[in-house]
């Protein structure tokens, strides 16, 4: 058993290295994209909240709001739009005996969550400063909620894939989802702001309590009505089980 | 035993086609040179994948007590845009091969040396074929596969090559699976001939080999006088069938 994880282990270093030093290593498809997509994402939300001032939590710095928000969120989308991508570019490799789909996932999406948490750290850490706002007052729970962003990401990327293999439209349903759930996730406007009655439907969306829960272990002062970080563990947990069974069920009786 | 494989099935792409291997039975000893005859289209490569473990089996059981190799000399997984020293490490990476001087030696087992740091895309095609060789022998596995050739048949690198492949049979097992007899001939103790979906032990290289070639002179029997009575003798699959029939010919 410890033999067979080490080997999958090694597989999905080895596959980690190689899409950091084959598709970071292009500057205007790696890194660079990415600043790029969360500079301008940043700048149009930053507008948006200065225009809006409603939008805007008191007593909680602006900018350091959205960076707290924006980015866990930017990894989830790019790790849930991730698996499909990642066996789609390196199929070829599976012709290696060893080097299984799962595989691909996991050093495809293994890159993701280091590239944005190297940008989460630099982009928190200078907008704290500015800002001169507080650091995490409890930064192992940021951690652990930024990987659970990473986690719920490639988990509904692996249920997703399954799903847009049996019914191709699926993905195009999921596109317009995906726009509603930015707006009701607190990554702009935090739940207090939405009417008390909408909360408990809100409350279904893991993303709305990983946002929130960042916050609060961010900011001392702040607290959310809604945030449970047992949901948010049910949630990994059943997503993981479900993307897993799935991306099995798939390989077996849908092979590439 | 080293690998075995027991009632396998594999069924054809298409879903009217009778399927390509229907109780399949193989078992190759640990250290055994066995060689597997088949047809153009018998099924060949997709048995070397099968017996590695990258094609699943639609039925039946493939059992593994040892490291095997992939199909040697692939090349996909190779990446253009990388190095050659990037792409070994790459594998030897996958592998949990993390030896710094394994680039180097991998290098010197193809002959290459001198593009270790070249680009793959810039380099000469022939490093692409002796990079894919090197790679596939210069892995540490108990049983190695070979798809059509075990010598590359690059000239300049044949002396080079047979030293490597001679070097790998005293301590390792191989399968080669080929349509050409002459490769079985010079390196194989054993043989499995392929037809109608299944494998035919033979002991010994030469009698496979007798074997085989009656099966295709019948075969070819078979598709010419098809092609001279037949009123689809003109339409494309006969044809591509003759045609295959041919590259046999020329192959025996």
């Amino acid at each position: 058993m410890l033999k067979l994880l080490k080997t999958q282990f090694d597989v999905v270093k080895a596959l980690a290295l190689r899409e950091i030093q084959s598709q970071q290593a292009n500057l205007a498809y790696g890194y660079g994209w990415v600043l790029f997509d969360i500079t301008l994402s940043f700048i149009g939300l930053l507008i948006l909240k200065i225009a809006i001032r409603a939008f805007n939590v008191p007593g909680l710095p602006v900018i350091t709001y959205l960076v707290t928000g924006l980015i866990p969120w930017f990894l989830f989308n790019s790790a849930y739009t991730a698996p499909a991508a990642a066996i789609k570019r390196n199929q070829r490799l599976l012709s290696l005996p060893g080097v299984t789909p799962l595989d691909l996932v996991l050093g495809s999406t293994l890159q993701l969550l280091c590239t944005y948490g190297l940008f989460f750290l630099v982009a928190a850490t200078v907008s704290s400063f500015y800002e001169k706002s507080s650091f995490p007052h409890f930064p192992l729970g940021v951690i652990l909620l930024f990987l659970s962003c990473w986690l719920i990401g490639v988990s509904f990327g692996l249920v997703l894939m399954v799903l847009t293999r049996l019914y191709e439209p699926a993905g195009k349903f999921v596109g317009f989802f995906m726009r509603f759930a930015l707006i009701t996730s607190g990554v702009v406007i935090s739940i207090k702001l939405f009417p008390e009655s909408m909360w408990p439907y809100l409350a279904w969306n893991p993303m709305l309590h990983v946002e929130e829960l960042i916050r609060v272990y961010w900011f001392p002062g702040y607290a959310s009505p809604i945030a449970n970080p047992a949901y948010i563990l049910e949630c990994v947990v059943v997503l993981m089980c479900a993307g897993l069974l799935l991306e099995r069920y798939v390989r077996r009786r849908l092979p590439i | 035993m080293s690998v075995e494989l027991r009632a396998v099935r594999k069924n054809s792409l298409g879903a009217l086609e009778d399927p390509l291997f229907d109780g399949l039975d193989i078992s190759v000893a640990s250290g055994a040179h066995v060689g597997i005859l088949g047809a153009q289209k018998s099924g060949k490569s997709t048995l070397l994948r099968m017996i590695c473990g990258t094609e699943p089996v639609d039925d039946g059981l493939v059992e593994r007590t040892s490291r095997v190799s992939w199909p040697i000399p692939l090349s996909t997984f190779l990446i253009q845009t990388s190095s050659v020293a990037i792409n070994i490490r790459f594998v030897g990476r996958i592998y949990g091969i993390t030896d710094n001087e394994f680039p180097r030696r991998i290098a010197e087992l193809g002959a290459i040396a001198d593009f270790l740091n070249v680009r793959l895309q810039k380099c000469p095609r022939f490093v692409t074929a002796r990079l894919a060789f090197a790679l596939g022998v210069g892995i540490d596995c108990d049983l190695y596969l070979f798809d059509e050739r075990i010598i590359p048949p690059d000239k300049d690198f044949r002396e080079h090559a047979v030293k490597v492949v001679e070097r790998l049979k005293e301590q390792r097992g191989f399968i080669v699976a080929t349509k050409i007899p002459a490769e079985v001939e010079a390196h194989c103790d054993s043989v499995y001939v392929l037809e109608n979906g299944r494998a035919s032990y033979f002991p010994n290289a030469a009698e496979a080999v007798v074997h085989f070639k009656e099966l295709m002179k019948a075969a070819q029997k078979r598709s010419s006088s098809e092609a001279a009575g037949g009123p689809e003798s003109d339409d494309e699959g006969g044809v591509a069938e003759t045609g295959d029939i041919d590259m046999i010919g020329a192959a025996l």
